[in-house]
């Protein structure tokens, strides 16, 4: 499949049929969990209202991290395969990423207020999740600061790739350290520790942002792919219109 | 069902949460689109 996909003409084609499914999935799925979300899901007997938050909150920062696993990943093929799509793929992950982060951040200081009385505290989870914030920020400084490309996809890559390191320790942090934030609740290999009433909005909502990212990277890489295209093109034209006078 | 749902005192908050989610899932789509119209052929 990776190597399926490591042929720009072939992922243009899987692009242009996979991106609108994508889209589609995401806009229903996205619909469904805000509905579930804000009419259609009770309160919380300890937090009331506001567990409505984690709704949008837990999708977001497992976005972030699917979106950073992605770009290391794609980094790491770039390592192996040299490939410019693999660099790309990483590159266009990272800004979307760092956005959905934030987003997980945001949502998390108002739901600590809520919870805790505090937006912040310096602990192993929230802590960790603000460094997956700076490693991408650090990644997206790279490509903007140097201008020899390759140079800053190999740097960048690394960074990607040694930055991956925190993914786990985000997952493990309220296991391994004393924390504010709760354990999971969400656990593949045990039983879902919530009712199917919250676990419903929640699940539409996590699947409704992974679709969502996808739509939007298919879609920029399709626009990356056509621009690069235009790009040869003109180079193209310039020589053979330079050879001619 | 009100269209605009009271959540008592948690109300700021979580307005608030779901206002910036979908604000930042309007602000790609649009410009995502945008991009997507001046794609070259």
């Amino acid at each position: 499949m990776i190597n399926f996909l490591a042929n720009p003409l072939r992922f243009k084609k899987f692009a242009k049929v996979a991106a609108p499914i994508f889209g589609v999935l995401a806009l229903f799925l996205i619909s469904g969990g805000l509905y579930f979300g804000l009419y259609n899901s009770p309160e919380d007997q300890l937090q009331g209202h506001s567990v409505r938050i984690m709704y949008v909150h837990v999708p977001a920062v497992w976005t972030g991290m699917a979106a950073y696993a992605g770009m290391a990943f794609s980094s790491l093929l770039a390592y192996i395969w040299r490939h410019p799509l693999s660099d790309e793929l990483a590159r266009t992950l990272a800004l979307p990423g760092a956005a959905f982060t934030a987003l997980g951040l945001i949502t998390g200081a108002l739901w600590g207020k809520t919870s805790w009385g505090t937006y912040w505290q310096w602990d192993g989870r929230m802590t960790s999740t603000l460094i997956l914030l700076f490693l991408f920020i650090g990644y997206m400084a790279v490509w903007a600061s140097i201008d020899d490309k390759r140079r800053a996809a190999r740097i960048a890559g690394l960074v990607a790739m040694v930055g991956s390191i925190n993914l786990p320790i985000i997952k493990f942090s309220v296991d391994w350290w004393n924390t504010l934030h709760q354990t999971s609740s969400v656990s593949m290999p045990n039983a879902p520790g919530l009712p199917s009433s919250i676990l419903l909005p929640l699940m539409l909502m996590a699947f409704g942002y992974t679709f969502f990212l996808g739509w939007l990277v298919l879609n920029k890489m399709l626009n990356k792919i056509a621009n690069a295209k235009t790009q040869r093109k003109r180079s193209a034209a310039a020589s053979t219109s330079l050879e001619a006078l | 069902m009100d269209f605009i749902p009271d959540f008592g005192k948690y109300n700021f908050y979580v307005w608030t949460c779901y206002g910036i989610s979908i604000a930042i899932l309007l602000a790609f789509t649009v410009h995502t689109l945008l991009q997507n119209s001046n794609r070259p052929k």
